[in-house]
């Protein structure tokens, strides 16, 4: 397993570069391609393989932490087992719980754990 | 009315930004809302045909399976205009602001309200224009079982809408 660091101080440009190479960002120039795609004419077919974990976690309001598994699951041709993921994170007592009673943590992994969902 | 509203706002809490990178296409988040929606409305036309016809003695003699077939037309065209909204505005308050106002004076001038034939001339003339108008004017000629010559241009209506909003829904989606 690889692991890149991408580190520079506030303001750099980290987080926008990354926007740009997931494509939810326009870059004023260059091109980008993940495992051969281009994020943006691509995006249906790179994002069946890719997970995103965001900086920001975001939800709909009275959603139930095992009802956002399912929900993120259901878009993908084929899911990982999200309660499998639950408990290696150990969410799995708070799958019943509404996400926005997590904790900070807690939220991050949960978010985490629906970035993992696309590896099998 | 809520259909904007919802989207709109999952666009505002970067909801719709953690869907762009997934393989979930535009056309599967407003089929979504607009099948939920379609439910409450027909579940609603059941109750106001059930209450109409047990207490008030309302009968449509048109066919039901024309009637049923213009309802969903008709709907799917508000419906159209509601996701066009949706699909462009920034956050819940600018999607309510413009969905009040393409929505309102056609709920008070297409005849949903205020009746169109007890409506002056210059107000009809007015009210023609609106999208609503021409469905109410297609489900009359549906419940009372009317020709087809009388409902053509309603139905050209429906349907441009259709097209030309949903089009504009998809086409011009914004994640963010």
């Amino acid at each position: 397993m690889l692991t890149f660091n991408h580190q520079n101080a506030n303001g750099a440009g980290k987080t926008t570069t990354i926007e740009c190479i997931l494509g939810t960002r326009k870059a004023d120039a260059g091109s980008v391609s993940i495992l051969g795609l281009d994020p943006r004419k691509n995006r249906k077919e790179l994002f069946e393989q890719v997970g995103v974990q965001f900086q920001e976690a975001s939800y709909s309001d009275k959603i139930k932490v095992w009802e956002l598994c399912e929900e993120t699951a259901c878009l993908y041709r084929k899911a990982a087992n999200y309660e499998e993921l639950l408990r290696q994170f150990g969410l799995w007592e708070k799958r019943g719980a509404f996400v926005n009673e997590l904790s900070g943590g807690q939220k991050q992994r949960l978010f985490i754990v629906l970035a993992l969902l696309v590896v099998l | 009315m809520r259909l904007p509203l919802v989207i709109s706002d999952y666009r505002q809490k970067k909801i719709l930004k953690r869907y762009k990178v997934t393989p979930t296409s535009p056309v599967l988040l407003l089929a979504v809302q607009v099948s939920i929606y379609a439910i409450y409305s027909l579940l609603s036309l059941i109750l106001v045909y059930l209450v109409g016809s047990l207490f008030f003695g309302v009968r449509l003699p048109g066919s039901v399976g024309i009637f049923l077939a213009s309802y969903l037309l008709v709907m799917l065209s508000t419906f159209s205009i509601g996701m066009m909204v949706g699909g462009v505005a920034p956050n819940m308050k600018v999607a309510s602001i413009v969905a009040s106002v393409l929505y309102f004076p056609m709920l008070i001038f297409s005849g949903a309200t205020l009746p169109y034939e007890v409506m002056p001339t210059a107000l009809q003339r007015i009210a023609d224009i609106l999208p609503l108008t021409q469905g109410i004017k297609l489900l009359k000629a549906a419940s009372l079982g009317l020709s087809i010559d009388v409902a053509w241009l309603p139905l050209v209506v429906m349907v441009a809408l259709i097209i030309i909003c949903g089009g504009i829904a998809v086409k011009f989606f914004k994640w963010e």
